[in-house]
Formats: C-alpha cells, structure tokens, sequence
C-alpha cells in the first residue's frame, strides 16, 4: 500500500486535513489497474482509416474483454448478440424489448458512438462489436499477461503510484506492507512498545514475512471519525421504521496519521526537507523494507488524540 | 482574483482528487481565484468531500469537470469517470458536498461532465450516493449509474440525498437495492431533496431505480423538476415542492405540473436501455422531443448532456438530458402513439410545433 500524508497544518480543525493525516492510499490492485487503464487509455490506440472502425485483436480490445461485463456484436442492421463474459450466457437485443425489457436502437447508437474519435467500436461495417460494463473483479494478472505480450510494460515495473512533482513537494509519499512475524508471537503488540524510532517494523529489521495489505486496511485509513448525533426520523416520507439513520457529527477528517516527525532514523527523513514545501520527498522503500502498516500509522482514538 | 484550472490525472498537476481538494485550501491560491479541477484519466476511484475548507481559504468557486477532451458522449465508459470500489460510514455518501452556503455563498461548487459509475456497497449501513447540503452544488452534464446497495431490507438507499442542489441536463440510471428480500416500501428514492422549490432538478433523465425486494421505489421526493424525465422508477414523482413544476415526463401516471406526460414508455423515448450499452438520448417519435420549456440561460442550463446550446437549435426544446436535432416526428408512428392514449390536443400541438 502506498499512502499520501499531509504536511504542515496543525490549526486543528475537524474540517481540514492535519499535521500527518493519511490523505490517501493506494493498493496494489489499484495502482495496477490505474497503470493498466492508462497504457490501454484508448488516446493510445488508432482508427482504421478506412472502416472508421478500430481493428479487432488490438491490446485494447483484449483489455476490454478481460475488463467488462458485456460483449456486444452486431449480426444484422437490426440485431446485436449480447454476451455477459462472466456467465457466457447470449441474448438478442433489438428495437422490440426483451424479456428484460432491454431494447436498442442499433443504428442510432452505433451512429453517435462513432461520432466520437474515442470511440471504444470494432470490427467492420455492420460486424461492429463492442463492450460495456465495467467488470468490478476483474482479473489483472490476465490483463498484465496482455499488456506484457503486447507492449514493452512490465507488471513488475508498474507496481508504484505515479505522483506529481506537486504532490511529492505538498505530501509526505510513503508505503508500508504487512508484517506477519516468523515466531508467532503476538507481533503487533510487541512492537506497539518500541513505536517510532525504536521500532524495529518501520526500520524493517524485524525478521518478518512481508505481503500486501488487505483492502480492508487500505479503506480503513482513509476514514474520517464521526460521531453519531440524532436519528434522522423521515417523517415526510411517512416511512415506519425503527432502523433510522442517524446524524454523523465530523469529530476529525481522519482516524490514522503517521507521526513521520517520529521516524526520521527509522524512516531515513530529513523532516526540515519533508517541511520545506519547495522540496520533493519521496519516503518510499523497496518492497524488502517497508514498514508495518499499523505500526506506522496511529488510531488517534486508541492514542487519545481525539476522545469521542 | 482569477480563474486558475488544475490539471488532474496520470502525469498532470495533480494525480488523485484526494490531492487537489487538499490544495485548496493550502495556500495554493489566492482569496477570490475561481479554481477548476479538470480530470484527464479514463477513472479515477476515489470518494471525495468539498467542505468548507476552499470557502474559509477565501476561494470564490470550484469546479471540477472533465477536461473537453476527455468528457463523456453521453454514454456510459465513455470518457471521464469517477467510481468508488471502498466503503462508506453508516448513513454517509461517497461524494459529499457539504460547504456551509449561509456563510460562504449559494452554488459554489460545480460538477461537470463527468459520469459517476460503479459504487457497489456492501456493508449493512443506509448509504446515499452525493450528499449535498443547503445550497451547495450544482451539477451538470453528468451520468450517474450503476450505483446499489446490498444492505438488508430495513436499509435505506437514496442517490441523491438533502440539500438544495441544482441539477440539470443529467442521466441517472441503473440504481438502488440488490438486497432481495423483505423490504420497506420507498426505502429506494433517486432524489430525496429537501422540500423547497430551490432544489431543482432540471433537464435531467432517470432510468431504472430499483429495488430488488419488490418493495415500491420512488424517484422524486421533494424538489422542483421541469423538463425533467423519470422512467421506470415505481412512483416516478412521489412529491414536488412549489408550484412551477412543469412539461415533466414519466412511464407512471405521476408526471407534475403543466405540459406533463405521463405513461410513456422507455422502448418510445430512448436509443437503449440495454444493461451495458444504455443509451439514453432520445430518438426519433419520442415524446419528449419539442415538448419542453425554455429554461433559459441560467447557470448554463440550456447546454445538454453532449454540450449543445439548445437556444443555437432555433428549436423548442426537448425534455431530458439530450436535445436530439436529427430526431423527427413522424405521422404513422404519432397515429399509432395516439392510438395508445395520448392526447389528441397535446400531440397535434407539438406536431405543428415540430421542424419537419
């Protein structure tokens, strides 16, 4: 996971990102798709010049495949096979509804689409084929496969995000991993005790299985505290329910900071330089070094920096 | 004082939302600047909240919008689009603008051109999809779809949820419960604004909001619609505010105001409403084409869905997100389309209004 910290800004402010709040994180699987989507941006890949179409079996085509729900080709001036990639099942749409109630007008959708020079349209003239949907689990170790069979790109080189020189001057970049100890031992309460400097899982030398972190982790250090304030009783609506939402009270923008003031050894950060907003600071480790995620950032709540 | 536009994306200004909301109010620019974010990526998956940070810095407006090049064509996957593969808090939103606008000002924030896709929640919590407070935002030229929810029955589910926002010339489809069983009726609302008439909701279409419980949806609750389309939604125009809500349209028998049509169905009105390749700019003999009223040129709202000025048509204007200038109206289907129940009046009306 890699993470952008705010720098600087201590007016304390429940509304505004503070001194070492985690602004933004990134996992792997994101990072992988974002750089995937932007080598398969369709600005990298041409028009037929004479169909008006784009050429089947290109990499964005492939990409396409492997990334959507629904593959659509067109058989007749009236008719367009639908296929759902995922179950592999097949229906015809056309302008008289289906049993779902799914009807298209093929030549008017084809019209407009084709106005467009990002058009996502291949095949031929009346062959046309195209996709639609994004595929939320989609395989991205098979749109890798593609993209290394067809192009110069590397997996392996494309596992960082790609910051701005802004962002690198305004954040504090950094990334961290899991730490699974070899011994068993209760290992993040272990090193809960020697947090910061003398830690030897933001150092990393700690004799530790490294690994990605679990989404779950990802979204959870993004998130803001709130407190709950009054049942939102929707009485307009006439709706009975005892199972009302409630009123979320902003308590701080963000439940996880990292304390890099703390990590200037272990981390190897000159904090004048990660202070001095001209400068660009880029605390990212290889992957045989990263720190612990939860020792490197702190619960404001379960260190009292925020009470509820 | 100046308008000053960042670029955001892989390789530009700044590369995550995240990034350029903290700039504004970082110092990065000066009291009075009128700041646009523009987005350059195919996506981008991030919530994102606009408070009153940019507002207390002494910004005038923000906007964040699709750089030209990049916007949608009115279709879904086809240009810029924000989607959300995280989790939000119990009763919260994944796009929350929520800037106080009795201090800092009405309609400081705008959202353009971009398609908003794919937030799949899971957690058991209520969840909306925007939050807006007060007078907060206006939003235009946006697809919004594929938003839902899994939560249990008694969860509610709202894509736009409070607040007094303007919306106008959008496509809102495909949304709401996946949760199957159970259910409460009306726990599935598409708007659910507050009850003023200063919530408007204008030249925008809706499609499909749905609860897979079976349970009665609503698509409008509170606010002021005119020209505005809700199709297949349960009760389309649950309840409006104030009394110029006007030439709406529904596939109910809800539809408000003057030159309202309702019963019409999404097979006459739309290109497709096939699930991948939804296609909702209106086609030829829809009964939305000419039957709208001339909004006028406030905040940009005779711009459609793909940018076109309705004023430079020459022509009255359509109902919905899209003004379709190659769309006619034809003789043999308005016959059959009367033969269904329309009114003889209202149609031969719009026939004589039509530029054949």
């Amino acid at each position: 996971m890699e993470l952008i910290v705010k720098i600087g800004n201590t007016d304390g402010d429940s509304n505004t990102y503070q001194d070492g709040d985690v602004v933004q994180t990134f996992s792997l699987n994101r990072i992988l798709t974002a750089n995937a989507e932007n080598i398969c941006n369709v600005n990298n890949f041409s028009i037929n010049p004479v169909t008006g179409l784009r050429d089947n079996d290109s990499l964005l085509m492939k990409f396409l495949e492997l990334r959507s729900v629904y593959k659509f080709e067109r058989v007749n001036s009236n008719d367009v096979k639908k296929t759902n990639l995922v179950t592999g099942e097949e229906t015809i749409v056309n302008k008289t509804p289906n049993e779902d109630g799914e009807q298209m007008d093929v030549y008017q959708f084809l019209s407009r689409r084709l106005k467009s020079h990002r058009h996502k349209i291949f095949g031929s003239s009346g062959n046309e084929i195209w996709y639609g949907k994004s595929r939320l689990d989609a395989d991205l170790d098979s749109i890798w496969n593609a993209i290394e069979t067809h192009t110069d790109n590397l997996k392996s080189e494309n596992t960082s995000w790609n910051f701005s020189d802004i962002e690198m001057r305004m954040f504090l970049v950094l990334n961290c991993c899991s730490h699974i100890s070899l011994d068993h031992d209760d290992h993040g309460h272990e090193h809960e005790e020697g947090h910061g400097e003398s830690g030897s899982c933001i150092a990393c030398t700690c004799d530790c299985s490294l690994g990605e972190v679990s989404q779950d982790i990802v979204d959870e250090k993004v998130e803001s505290i709130y407190r709950d304030g009054d049942p939102i009783i929707d009485e307009a609506t006439g709706i009975e329910s005892d199972d009302n939402p409630v009123e979320k009270i902003l308590v701080a923008k963000r439940k996880f900071l990292v304390p890099y003031w703390d990590y200037s050894s272990s981390l190897s950060l000159d904090i004048d330089r990660v202070r001095n907003l001209s400068k660009q600071v880029d605390g990212r480790k290889s992957p045989e070094s990263r720190p612990y995620s939860e020792i490197l950032t702190v619960d404001k709540i379960t260190a009292g920096i925020v009470t509820l | 004082m100046a308008t000053v536009i960042k670029s955001i994306g892989s390789g530009k200004d700044y590369s995550t939302i995240a990034a350029w909301i903290v700039s504004l109010s970082d110092g990065t620019y000066s009291s009075g600047d009128d700041v646009i974010g523009e987005l350059y990526d195919s996506s981008y998956d991030e919530a994102f909240t606009i408070g009153d940070a940019p507002f207390a810095a002494g910004l005038n407006t923000v906007t964040l919008r699709a750089n030209a090049a990049e916007k949608h064509d009115g279709t879904p996957d086809s240009g810029v689009k924000i989607t959300y593969s995280g989790t939000v808090a119990d009763s919260s939103a994944p796009y929350i603008i929520n800037y106080d606008s009795s201090t800092y000002g009405a309609y400081k924030v705008k959202i353009e051109d971009i398609e908003f896709a794919d937030f799949s929640h899971s957690p058991n919590v209520h969840v909306y999809g925007f939050i807006v407070t007060e007078k907060a935002l206006i939003m235009s030229r946006c697809l919004v779809n594929n938003f839902s929810s899994s939560a249990t029955s008694t969860k509610r589910f709202r894509v736009f949820r409070m607040g007094k926002p303007i919306i106008q010339n959008c496509m809102i489809f495909r949304c709401g419960k996946t949760y199957a069983f159970g259910g409460i009726s009306a726990n599935v609302q598409c708007f659910n604004l507050d009850n003023s008439e200063e919530a408007r909701v204008y030249n925008t279409t809706v499609y499909n909001i749905f609860d897979s419980s079976s349970n009665t949806v609503w698509g409008a609750f509170y606010g002021e619609y005119i020209n505005t389309m809700i199709v297949d939604a349960g009760i389309c125009f649950r309840a409006v505010s104030g009394s110029d809500n006007r030439n709406n349209l529904s596939s109910d028998t809800t539809a408000p105001g003057l030159f309202s049509k309702t019963e019409r169905h999404s097979e006459w009105i739309f290109v497709s409403t096939t699930a991948g390749a939804e296609d909702l700019h209106i086609k030829s003999n829809s009964p939305a084409l000419r039957a709208g009223f001339d909004l006028g040129t406030d905040n940009d709202v005779q711009y459609d869905i793909d940018g076109l000025d309705r004023d430079g048509t020459g022509g009255l204007w359509d109902m919905g997100a899209d003004q379709c200038q190659t769309c006619r109206i034809t003789s043999k289907e308005a016959n059959s389309r009367l033969s269904l129940g329309f009114s003889v009046h209202q149609e031969v009306s719009k026939f004589n209004l039509s530029d054949h």
